[in-house]
C-alpha cells in the first residue's frame, strides 16, 4: 500500500516537472529571409549554418529566457525585395518571433525598411553590405549588421588597388542600390585621398549576358584594375570571358565580396579560368585565420548537425561566420530582455557586451548611434585557391 | 370554277381588253419588277454581308497583328535587364524605368497602360493609369506564380480591354518575380480600324466574342446581325482563343432598300389594279355602244326607237358602225313593213285560199247533200213508180205499166247519167280521169256533136247553127271524146235554156296564143251578174231545179273541169234578157296543151 503511495507521488512529481517544463520550453522563433532558391547560391545556405551552429549551441546550453529553445524558420526572398517585404510581413505575424536575419542581397534588405519599420521586426544582416542597410531613416533602428559595409569595402578595395601598383582603376558596379551604395563609398574615398585614380564607372544591369563592353570601356579608358562590384553569376561570366582576350589586356581584378555568395567557381566557362586572371576578393571572416580553438569547438557542432565535416567545405565562410556571432548576441539579448517582445530586444541589443565570437572579440557590438558591429580594420583582401576556398591574403 | 371563267373571257372584250392591258403590267411590273427588286435586295444584302465578311477577316487579321505585336514588344522589353533591374532596384525604378515603359507604351498606335508589377501583382513601376491593374492583383500573381504569361479579354466600365500579363522570370532562380502587365482598350483599336470608314462607325459595333473554329454569321434576338471572325494569335495569345464580333443591324441598313421595294411592290400592284380597271373601262367603252346597239336593234324591233344620236355622231369605228347599224336598221324597218304587206297579202291571199278551201268544202258537201238529194228523187220516183205498180191491178196495169216504166226509166236514165257524172266529177278532182291525146280532126268532131244533139234540139224547136268553118281549122292535139263531151254539154245548155225558138250558133276562131276558140252562143234568158260566180257550183242550178228543164246541175262544172285537163280554158259572158256565149280555148298544138296543164 505504502510502496504505491511513494510510487505514485514518484510519477506526480516528475509529471509535474514535465509540464512545468513543457510550459517553460515554448521555443523563441528566430527567421531567416534569404535567398535560398537562388541559383548556385551559397550565401543564403551558409548563413543558414552560421544560425544553426548557434542555436544548437545555445540549445544545448539551456536555451533563452530560463530554458527556451531557439528555433529557426527559413523563408525564401529569391533575392526579390517584394518577397523581402511579404515575407516580413508574414512573419510579423509569427507568435514570439524575434528577428529576422537578412540574406544576401542589399536591396532586398533596403526595400524591407518600412515594413520593418511598421511591424517593428529586428533585421540582423549578416552579410548586405550597403551603407543604407544601417545608415536608414528608423528611428529607433531595427536593423543591426555584423558585416562588411561599402564604406568600409570600397576603401579597402581601393587601397589594396593603389598598394598593389595601380593606379588608375576603373569601377564595374551593378546598376543597383548596392553597386550605387558602393560608388558614393568610391566617391568619398577617392575625392579624400589622390590615389587611385578612377577612369571611369561602367554600370551593367544583372541580366546582362556579358559585362565584356563594360570591361572594355574601362580597359581603354586606361585602368590598369577593376574594382567589380558584382554577385557570383556575373563575375564568373566576366572572369570566363577575360580568360580568352589577350594577356595583356587581362587587368586585375578586386572585387567585392558579392561574388563569394554563390558558385563563382562552378560558374566559370573553364575550370582554370580563374587561375589566369589575377582576382581578389574582400572579406571580413576566414575560417582559416579566425581563431583556431574556437573555429574547432564550432566545428564540432557543426559536423553534429550537418554533413559538412571540415572547414573547406563551409562555402561563403563570412555569411557562416557572421550569423553565428549575429545569433549568439541576439541570444544574449534576448535574456538581457526577458522577454520575446521585439521592442525590448531592440534596445537591448545595444547593450550586449562583451562577446567573444568566432570572427572576433566584441566589446560593445551595437550601440544606439552605430548599427554595425564591424569596422574597417576587419575588412581585408583574400584570394580563391585552388581548392575553391577563399584564403585571405598574406601581408 | 374555270369554266366560268373562261366563258365569261369569251363573252366579254372588256375582260379580253383588260387582261391584254393588264397581263404585261402585271409580269413586268409587279412579277418581274418584284423579282427584279428582290434580287437586287439578295444580292445586295450578300455583296454587303461579304463585304463586312471581308472586312471582319481584314480587321480580325490586323487586331491579331496589333495584339500579336504588342505581345512580341512586351516580351522584348521584359527580357531587357533594365525591366528586370527594376524589380530589384527600387531607387533606380523612378529615374530609368518609367521613363522606358513610358516609351513602350504605344505600339502599332494604340496606347496602352503598362505596368512593372512584384510577385504579388503589385504595380512597382508604370506608365499611365495603374488604377485599372491593381484590381487584377490576383491574376497576375497567379500567373507569376505559374511562370507563364496569360491573357484575358475583361470588362472595365463598360469598356473591353485587352489584359496581357508578360511574367518575367528571374534567371538567377528560373521563377517567375514580376511581371510586365498591360492593358489596351479595345475600343481604341476597333475606333482606328473603323475611322477610315465614318457610315461603318455609324452602323457597326465592333465586339470580342469567344472562340469559334470558322467564320459565323448569326442573327441575335434583337435582329442584330453578327459576324464571327476568328483572330488569329501567336503562342501564349493563342490562349485567348478570341473572335472579332462585327455587330450590324443589317436589316435596320436595308430597311430603306426593303421600304423602297415594298413601295415599289405595293405601288406596282396598285398600278396594276388601275390597269385592269382602265382597261376594263376601256373594254367597256367599245362593248358599251355594241350593246347600245345591240339595245337599238332589239328597242327598234320592239318599239321602234332609233339608234342613239350620240352614237351616231361619234367620228370613230363606233359610229361608223352606228350609222351602218342605222343604215341596216331603216332597210330592215322597210323590209319589216314590206314584209308585213307582204304577209298581209299572202294571208288574204291564204284567207282567200282558205275561204276556197272552205267554199269548196261547203260546195262538196252541198254537193253530197245536193247530190244525196238528186240522188233521192229518181229513187224515190223509182220506188215509187215500182210500187205503184205493185200496188195497181192486172187491168189498169197495162195502161199504167207503161206510163210507169216510162217514168222509171227515165228516172233511171237520170240516176244513171247523174252517177257517171258524179263518179267523172270524182275523178276529175281526184286526178284520175283518163285523157288520151292524139290529133283530132275538128270539123268532124264538131259535126258529130252537132248530129248527136239534133235530135234535141229539134224537141226544143232550137236551131243549130254551125258557123266554125272547122273544115279549115288546124287538127287540134286533144282527147276527141273529152272534147265532144265537153261541146256536147255547151251546146245541150244552149239548147236547154233558150228561149222559145231560139237558136243556137257555133263558132270556131284561133287565137294568137296558138289556141282555138269554140262558142256556143244561145238567145236566152242570160244570167245575172250576181249569178255568174254560182254557174260553177256543183248542183247550184240557180233556181232551176223546180223546172223543166232537166239537168243534173254539175255539167259545167265537169265540163270545165275537162277543158282544163285538155289545158285549155273555159269561160263566158252573158247578158240578162239577150243570151250568153260560152266557149272554149282549146289549145292547138303539143306544146301549148304541155305549157297550160
Amino acid at each position: 500500500m505504502r510502496k504505491v503511495w511513494v510510487f505514485i507521488s514518484v510519477i506526480v512529481f516528475f509529471s509535474s516537472l514535465g509540464t512545468v517544463q513543457a510550459a517553460d520550453k515554448k521555443a523563441v522563433i528566430i527567421a531567416l529571409d534569404a535567398e535560398f532558391s537562388l541559383l548556385n547560391s551559397t550565401s543564403a545556405q551558409s548563413i543558414k549554418l552560421g544560425i544553426d551552429t548557434a542555436i544548437a549551441e545555445i540549445n544545448s546550453a539551456g536555451g533563452v529566457l530560463n530554458g527556451r529553445p531557439l528555433k529557426l524558420i527559413s523563408k525564401d526572398n529569391r533575392s526579390m525585395p517584394a518577397r523581402g517585404i511579404h515575407n516580413i510581413r508574414e512573419l510579423a505575424k509569427v507568435k514570439d518571433l524575434v528577428a529576422v536575419f537578412s540574406g544576401r542581397f542589399s536591396p532586398v534588405v533596403l526595400e524591407t525598411i518600412p515594413m520593418l519599420q511598421q511591424t517593428q521586426m529586428i533585421n540582423l544582416a549578416p552579410w548586405s553590405s550597403a551603407d543604407g542597410v544601417t545608415e536608414n531613416s528608423m528611428s529607433p533602428n531595427y536593423i543591426f549588421r555584423l558585416s562588411l559595409k561599402d564604406r568600409y569595402a570600397m576603401p579597402a578595395m581601393l587601397k589594396f588597388a593603389a598598394d598593389n601598383g595601380a593606379n588608375k582603376i576603373g569601377l564595374l558596379l551593378t546598376n543597383t542600390s548596392w553597386g550605387r551604395s558602393n560608388l558614393k563609398a568610391a566617391e568619398r574615398y577617392l575625392q579624400k585621398t589622390g590615389s587611385p585614380l578612377s577612369v571611369g564607372t561602367a554600370w551593367y544591369n544583372w541580366r546582362d549576358k556579358t559585362l565584356m563592353q563594360e570591361y572594355q570601356i574601362l580597359l581603354k579608358a586606361g585602368a590598369q584594375a577593376i574594382i567589380l562590384v558584382a554577385n557570383d553569376d556575373e563575375g564568373a561570366s566576366l572572369v570566363s570571358e577575360m580568360v580568352s582576350l589577350p594577356k595583356d589586356q587581362r587587368l586585375p581584378i578586386i572585387s567585392h565580396w558579392g561574388v563569394t555568395g554563390g558558385d563563382f567557381i562552378g560558374q566559370m566557362k573553364t575550370a582554370d579560368a580563374l587561375d589566369q586572371i589575377n582576382f581578389s576578393v574582400v572579406q571580413t571572416f576566414s575560417l582559416f585565420s579566425a581563431k583556431q580553438d574556437k573555429v574547432a569547438d564550432v566545428m564540432q557542432t557543426v559536423r553534429r548537425i550537418s554533413t559538412i565535416n571540415n572547414v573547406e567545405q563551409i562555402d561563403a565562410p563570412v555569411g557562416f561566420g557572421h550569423a553565428y556571432d549575429l545569433t549568439h548576441i541576439l541570444a544574449k539579448a534576448i535574456n538581457l530582455a526577458g522577454t520575446t517582445e521585439r521592442k525590448v530586444i531592440r534596445d537591448k541589443l545595444e547593450q550586449v557586451r562583451d562577446y567573444d565570437g568566432i570572427v572576433k572579440y566584441f566589446k560593445r557590438p551595437f550601440s544606439a548611434q552605430n548599427h554595425d558591429a564591424l569596422i574597417l580594420e576587419d575588412v581585408f583582401m583574400a584570394r580563391y585557391h585552388a581548392d575553391g576556398t577563399i584564403r585571405p591574403i598574406k601581408k | 370554277m374555270i369554266d366560268t371563267i373562261l366563258k365569261a373571257f369569251q363573252r366579254k372584250t372588256s375582260f379580253r381588253v383588260a387582261a391584254a392591258a393588264s397581263l404585261p403590267s402585271l409580269v413586268f411590273l409587279v412579277l418581274i419588277g418584284s423579282f427584279s427588286f428582290w434580287q437586287i435586295y439578295e444580292s445586295t444584302y450578300n455583296q454587303v454581308k461579304s463585304a463586312l465578311e471581308y472586312d471582319g477577316y481584314v480587321d480580325a487579321r490586323r487586331i491579331g497583328e496589333t495584339f500579336n505585336t504588342i505581345d512580341a514588344t512586351i516580351t522584348t522589353l521584359s527580357e531587357n535587364p533594365t525591366i528586370a533591374n527594376g524589380l530589384i532596384d527600387s531607387a533606380g525604378r523612378e529615374t530609368y524605368l518609367t521613363p522606358l515603359l513610358e516609351s513602350f507604351s504605344v505600339i502599332q498606335n494604340v496606347k496602352f497602360d503598362l505596368v512593372l508589377t512584384d510577385f504579388i501583382g503589385n504595380s512597382i513601376a508604370y506608365s499611365g493609369n495603374t488604377f485599372h491593374i491593381d484590381r487584377f492583383s490576383q491574376l497576375i500573381a497567379a500567373a507569376i506564380t505559374k511562370g507563364k504569361s496569360v491573357f484575358y479579354i475583361k470588362e472595365i466600365e463598360d469598356e473591353k480591354y485587352l489584359l496581357g500579363i508578360n511574367v518575367i522570370i528571374y534567371s538567377r532562380t528560373q521563377t517567375g518575380e514580376g511581371a510586365l502587365v498591360y492593358l489596351v482598350s479595345l475600343d481604341e483599336i476597333f475606333v482606328s480600324l473603323l475611322e477610315g470608314d465614318k457610315q461603318k462607325t455609324s452602323q457597326i459595333i465592333y465586339n470580342i466574342k469567344k472562340p469559334v473554329n470558322k467564320v459565323m454569321d448569326t442573327i441575335d434576338a434583337d435582329g442584330i446581325t453578327h459576324i464571327v471572325t476568328p483572330i488569329p494569335l501567336l503562342s501564349e495569345l493563342s490562349e485567348l482563343g478570341i473572335a472579332l464580333d462585327q455587330e450590324i443591324k443589317l436589316d435596320e441598313m436595308f430597311l430603306p432598300l426593303r421600304r423602297i421595294s415594298l413601295v415599289y411592290i405595293l405601288g406596282s400592284v396598285v398600278c396594276f389594279i388601275i390597269i385592269v380597271f382602265i382597261s376594263l373601262w376601256l373594254g367597256r367603252q367599245i362593248t358599251r355602244p355594241l350593246k347600245a346597239l345591240e339595245n337599238s336593234v332589239i328597242d327598234l324591233l320592239v318599239n321602234a326607237d332609233p339608234v342613239p344620236p350620240e352614237l351616231l355622231q361619234r367620228r370613230d369605228e363606233i359610229g361608223s358602225l352606228a350609222s351602218s347599224f342605222d343604215w341596216v336598221i331603216g332597210e330592215l324597218r322597210e323590209m319589216n313593213h314590206t314584209l308585213e304587206n307582204k304577209v298581209e297579202e299572202r294571208t288574204r291571199d291564204l284567207l282567200l285560199a282558205r275561204d276556197e278551201a272552205v267554199n269548196a268544202n261547203l260546195a262538196k258537201t252541198r254537193f253530197l247533200s245536193s247530190m244525196s238529194h238528186e240522188l233521192r228523187t229518181p229513187l224515190t220516183a223509182i220506188l215509187g213508180f215500182g210500187q205503184m205498180m205493185e200496188l195497181v191491178s192486172d187491168e189498169k196495169l197495162v195502161k199504167e205499166k207503161k206510163k210507169y216504166v216510162h217514168e222509171i226509166m227515165l228516172a233511171g236514165k237520170q240516176l244513171l247519167s247523174l252517177i257517171d257524172e258524179v263518179l267523172e266529177l270524182n275523178q276529175i278532182e281526184a286526178g284520175k280521169l283518163s285523157v288520151s291525146f292524139s290529133n283530132v280532126a275538128v270539123d268532124e268532131l264538131i259535126q258529130e256533136t252537132l248530129s248527136m244533139n239534133r235530135m234535141l234540139a229539134d224537141t226544143h224547136g232550137i236551131d243549130l247553127i254551125d258557123q266554125t268553118k272547122a273544115a279549115e281549122q288546124r287538127p287540134l292535139w286533144t282527147d276527141a271524146s273529152r272534147l265532144k263531151q265537153v261541146l256536147n254539154n255547151l251546146i245541150s245548155n244552149a239548147i236547154k235554156y233558150n228561149r222559145e225558138s231560139g237558136s243556137v250558133t257555133l263558132l270556131c276562131e284561133q287565137l294568137a296564143d296558138d289556141k282555138l276558140r269554140i262558142s256556143v252562143q244561145d238567145v236566152g234568158e242570160g244570167l245575172h251578174k250576181d249569178q255568174f260566180d254560182k254557174l260553177f257550183i256543183p248542183f247550184e242550178r240557180l233556181g232551176r231545179e223546180a223546172g223543166v228543164i232537166e239537168g243534173t246541175g254539175i255539167g259545167l262544172t265537169i265540163t270545165r273541169q275537162v277543158v282544163n285537163l285538155l289545158g285549155g280554158k273555159m269561160d263566158f259572158t252573158s247578158e240578162p234578157g239577150k243570151g250568153s256565149i260560152f266557149w272554149v280555148d282549146i289549145p292547138l298544138s303539143r306544146q301549148t296543151v304541155q305549157g297550160n296543164t
